[in-house]
């Protein structure tokens, strides 16, 4: 019977070429607007590390001027970075499972013999720890360990991009290059790792191209490592070397720390908390205690990073769907005026309400796969066009299988809903109406 | 009241021509209720489309109402078709979304009169009808004799010269057909001129004259018995 | 012609014409609703920024080595630059307005750190930074030479006696007086005298809303990585771009030239995500005219064809074609007037929850009028066509059997 209605469906849609047409367009705009708009919002609002996005926590704690807080229009938040002296203490003390201080740098690859080009790259220079905290994944050797990090060996992990440049993409384990004058020694290559939103550094971009290479945190004194990232700072403070630098007041170290369970995640808040109580007996800490820790997804919420936009636009796609689902419902209608004859003499012939009935929702929901399958062409143009215009990372405007079986699972849904009054009255034609008169 | 002289009308499609009417000749006069018979393909709706001015034609002459008609423009024979002609149609042509005042009310409508004269023509001819008290339904609501008499009164609220009646009782069964045929019969006698188009040889004895026709033109005239010339 | 009658017959079959109205209703509000935003967008790019955005190249540079003299290495690079024919001014900068990276602070005008500071952003560059920027100065004077000394990393500069700042900025700290010549003081309570005032110019962050708050101090950075700001001839610019970037990286290989890009490109960067925005509405608002156009069309040729027999009979009955036409455009009008005054209300409706959930602006209710007469126009377009194809049918229909 279902094989049955998908011919006579066709028949009918073949029929009334130019309103079949017509609505399998109103549907497939509405289903492509909806589907580019979800995706992007679906991707930013996405949990870029379920496996652990539970047990991954930011830090904040409140160093900022006694006088105003440091967001004027969100009093009770602290500055989303620590001092430089502040992260050396917590990565001294080690609670936690796991963790890592790390800001983004950039350093010149110097040139090993006179007719290469020197070219700069950018750097997370992060802590030992954040390869395993992040899972991120290698082709070739691994991270550095803790007795690098405490040696502050000049160690490097490249991606695979700076590798293909660097090496031809070989395994490079053991290979040296030399950046501000110092031997550095490939550690491990990166596989492609591009966690949408880049959920570890929201502040510098949630959606920016990762960093091309990982150097030890414990080279920024060393080296004279100066962040590229954001820096912030209340204080007024006379700095004539780097040391003073580093010991200033200003916030531009990001934290990360692994706490597997609530307990956990309570002693180390009390671990802070003690912490700060210590500095604030050394004149430090003048703001009230107001220290925290944000899972992955609140940290990403707190940075507000679904962009306002986005979220407009979500909306107005599903208005604009309202419209299209409107457009298909009067098509139909129009469409099923012109049926009444041969559903008269249906009926007449013996199929029952329901028969008609289902016989209408099935050319519906074929009419509504055929939108489906239109819209979803439509999507993978709009989000190209996406990536164009915003110059947004592929993690964002792509169609993974759970977009694509949405997209299809909208479109026969909603042509179905759509079909559902046009189809009643069709079925409560009585079987002989047409018949008599001409 | 009505003169055709030779007039002819063919149909031109890319490959066929069709003679509907070769050399019309025929002549009503006032008053008169005359009846129009022929088989199918005899020219009879041809006849009436074009003494309805609903058709151009290409040869011969045609008079209405003292009036040379032959070639008017559409939006001339329009007014023509308002204001001097009545329809009654086989399959009643009354508009589904109209209750039946309304439906008598769209010939008025292309006439512009004011709107006390308009409700006093449709109430009269409703009147006339007899389907006064059922003004606001719709025509779903009516039997088909009832539609008949309601297309009837639209025709008739014009005060038209001449009624042209295609088939009109076509799609009624006998006791509706006869009442309508009793209306139209009080409607000649009050002096009104009919021509009605049947292929119901029954039918047509009711008329005063029978216009036969043939492959497009008169083949035949019967004068009915004297009894049933109105008085 | 009979509005009335025209009015019952479509109350009694309502649902066609129903639809249709709530599809015209709900376009309505999204149109208006995103026109309004692209408005807003395409305003807010249109600013004038105060500076020559046309003609100016931006350069960053880093040195490499323990031995790199970054003083040296940024006055010959400069000297070098402005020794091409073309170059109109050249001067090395902190950062770059509009680039959407910029350093920001706080100014007071009295040494009291319990008063709130005016947030500003901070420029610092040499006497030829107005002219490489293409800034005018609408009051005072611009630095002398003598005032500008280089600024090494890793160490605080002195606080400089003279600052220039945008009449903005002035205004927000002077509200009621004349700010040349005044003192303001930075974080550290040290004061700075007020010597010129620019007219108009925008910092660093296009989104900020205090855009046009601008302090500029003299000094010639020498950071690790250094911006240099090069004004062109109009016309030049595409041309020495490739020149500039050619010279430099012949004069010197321990100085890597990381971008060489154009200011037009970096403040088309900044802008990006408001123009892709603008660029998105429009398309969505083509789409959805178009359905709705595209819908109006087929479903009035839809009822042409079914009311054929309707319409032959009004013909018989002595209407004339321009009475047929009048019908169609008048029922099409009613309905479209009809989903118009729905329309209001939804786009109202819209523009409220626009505004709450989102913190956009409040529609600016001119663009309703505008729509509403958009909407007659497209509409009774859309339904020119098919009224003209219903006049057109013969009245010999009327008498056809079938």
């Amino acid at each position: 019977m279902f094989r049955y209605n998908v011919k006579l469906a066709l028949k009918s849609m073949r029929r009334n070429v130019i309103l079949t047409a017509l609505m399998i367009a109103a549907i497939g705009v509405g289903i492509g607007i909806s589907m580019t708009t979800m995706t992007v919002y679906y991707m930013m609002n996405g949990d870029p590390i379920p496996a652990k996005s539970d047990v991954l926590f930011a830090i904040t704690m409140d160093s900022w001027s006694p006088l105003r807080p440091f967001n004027d229009d969100k009093p009770d938040r602290a500055p989303h970075q620590l001092t430089f002296h502040d992260a050396e203490r917590l990565l001294a003390f080690g609670e936690g499972k796991r963790q890592t201080a790390m800001f983004e740098s950039s350093l010149i690859i110097e040139p090993v013999n006179e007719d290469e080009l020197p070219f700069e790259a950018g750097a997370r220079v992060a802590s030992a720890d954040f390869f395993s905290m992040f899972n991120v994944p290698f082709i070739y050797g691994s991270g550095w360990d803790q007795s690098a990090d405490a040696a502050a060996e000049p160690v490097v992990v490249l991606t695979k991009q700076l590798n293909e440049r660097l090496f031809g993409g070989k395994d490079s384990v053991g290979e040296r290059l030399i950046m501000q004058g110092t031997y550095f020694q490939v550690a491990g290559v990166v596989d492609t790792w591009e966690p949408t939103p880049r959920f570890y550094d929201p502040i510098n971009g949630a959606f920016q191209e990762i960093n091309e290479m990982f150097i030890p945190y414990s080279l920024t004194l060393a080296l004279e490592l100066q962040s590229a990232g954001s820096d912030w700072g209340w204080k007024s403070e006379d700095i004539t070397s780097f040391e003073q630098w580093l010991n200033s007041e200003s916030s531009w170290v990001q934290y990360f720390v692994e706490l597997e369970s609530p307990r956990d995640r309570d002693a180390y808040v009390a671990h802070l908390d003690a912490y700060v109580g210590e500095q604030k007996r050394l004149g430090r800490f003048e703001r009230p205690m107001n220290n925290n820790i944000f899972d992955v997804m609140e940290w990403m919420e707190y940075h507000e990073v679904v962009a306002n936009d986005s979220k407009v636009l979500v909306g107005l796609s599903f208005l604009f769907l309202t419209v299209c689902l409107l457009s298909t419902i009067a098509l139909l209608l129009t469409k099923f005026v012109g049926k009444t004859s041969e559903t008269s003499l249906r009926r007449a012939l013996g199929a029952s309400r329901k028969v008609i009935f289902n016989q209408q929702l099935v050319e519906v929901a074929v009419i509504g796969c055929a939108g489906g399958l239109i819209g979803l062409l439509l999507a993978a143009a709009g989000l190209k066009g996406i990536k164009v215009l915003y110059e947004a990372p592929d993690g964002l405007v792509s169609l993974d299988w759970v977009m694509i079986m949405t997209a299809i699972g909208l479109a026969v849904v909603s042509s179905m809903i759509a079909g559902l009054y046009p189809a009643w009255r069709v079925c409560k034609i009585p079987p002989a109406a047409q018949l008599k008169t001409q | 009241m009505l003169q055709m002289t030779g007039v002819k009308k063919t149909y031109r499609t890319e490959l066929v021509e069709t003679y509907a009417l070769r050399d019309m000749t025929v002549s009503v006069n006032d008053g008169e209720f005359v009846a129009v018979t022929g088989s199918s393909g005899s020219g009879k709706t041809t006849f009436l489309n074009i003494a309805g001015l609903l058709e151009s034609f290409e040869h011969g002459t045609y008079q209405l109402d003292g009036e040379d008609v032959s070639r008017l423009s559409d939006d001339e024979r329009s007014t023509y078709r308002n204001r001097k002609i009545g329809f009654i149609f086989q399959s009643f042509n009354l508009i589904p979304d109209l209750n039946l005042f309304e439906n008598v009310d769209v010939p008025l409508r292309y006439r512009r009169l004011s709107k006390g004269d308009r409700k006093q023509r449709i109430e009269h001819a409703l009147e006339t009808v007899g389907l006064a008290s059922r003004m606001k339904h719709v025509p779903a609501q009516l039997s088909g004799g009832q539609q008949q008499r309601v297309a009837i009164a639209r025709a008739l609220a014009g005060n038209p010269k001449i009624l042209l009646a295609d088939e009109p009782t076509g799609n009624l069964d006998s006791t509706m057909a006869h009442q309508v045929l009793d209306l139209l019969e009080e409607i000649h006698a009050d002096g009104t001129t009919i021509i009605m188009v049947t292929h119901d040889q029954d039918l047509a004895k009711r008329a005063e004259r029978n216009i036969h026709l043939l492959d497009g033109r008169v083949a035949a005239e019967e004068v009915a018995d004297q009894r049933s010339v109105a008085a | 012609m009979g509005f009335g009658p025209m009015l019952s017959a479509l109350m009694r079959n309502k649902t066609g014409p129903a639809l249709v109205a709530l599809q015209i209703a709900v376009t309505l509000a999204i149109v208006i609703n995103s026109l309004f935003i692209i408005l807003q967008r395409v305003e807010k790019m249109n600013r004038d920024p105060g500076i020559d955005v046309d003609n100016v190249i931006v350069t960053y540079v880093r040195g490499f080595g323990d031995d790199f003299d970054v003083v040296a290495s940024i006055t010959n690079d400069i000297n070098l630059i402005k020794s091409i024919p073309g170059v109109v001014a050249a001067t090395v900068s902190n950062h770059v307005p509009l680039s959407g990276s910029g350093s920001g602070t706080g100014l007071r005008t009295v040494p009291d750190e319990t008063i709130d500071a005016v947030s500003t952003a901070r420029y610092r560059w040499g006497e030829e930074g107005l002219d490489a920027l293409g800034v005018t100065l609408s009051r005072g004077r611009n630095f002398y030479a003598e005032e500008v000394n280089y600024i090494l990393p890793d160490t605080s500069a002195p606080t400089p006696p003279s600052v220039l700042v945008t009449q903005d900025l002035a205004d927000s700290l002077f509200p009621e007086d004349d700010a040349l010549g005044k003192s303001v003081y930075w974080g550290d309570m040290e004061p700075s005298t007020i010597i010129g005032i620019i007219d108009h110019m925008h910092g660093s962050w296009v989104s900020w809303d205090k855009l046009g708050n601008v302090v500029i101090q003299p000094g010639k950075p020498a950071y690790t990585t250094n911006k240099y700001i090069i004004r062109v001839e109009p016309g030049m610019r595409d041309e020495l771009m490739p020149i500039i970037e050619q010279k430099l990286g012949e004069s010197n290989r321990r100085r890597v030239i990381k971008s060489n890009r154009s200011l037009e490109e970096l403040a088309d960067r900044s802008y990006r995500r408001d123009r892709g925005m603008a660029i998105i509405l429009s398309v969505v608002i083509t789409l959805l005219i178009g359905l709705t156009a595209l819908v109006i069309v087929g479903l009035s040729s839809f009822h042409v064809t079914q009311r054929r027999k309707q319409i032959g009979t009004r013909r018989a009955l002595g209407a004339k074609r321009i009475d047929i036409i009048k019908q169609f455009m008048l029922e099409n009008w009613l309905i479209t007037t009809a989903g118009a005054a729905l329309g209001v209300v939804l786009t109202i409706g819209v523009a409220y929850w626009l505004e709450v959930s989102f913190e956009l602006e409040r529609l600016d209710w001119r663009l309703l009028p505008a729509g509403i007469v958009t909407l007659w126009v497209l509409s009774s377009l859309a339904v020119f066509e098919p009224a003209r194809r219903a006049a057109a049918v013969p009245p010999a229909v009327a008498t056809r059997s079938v």
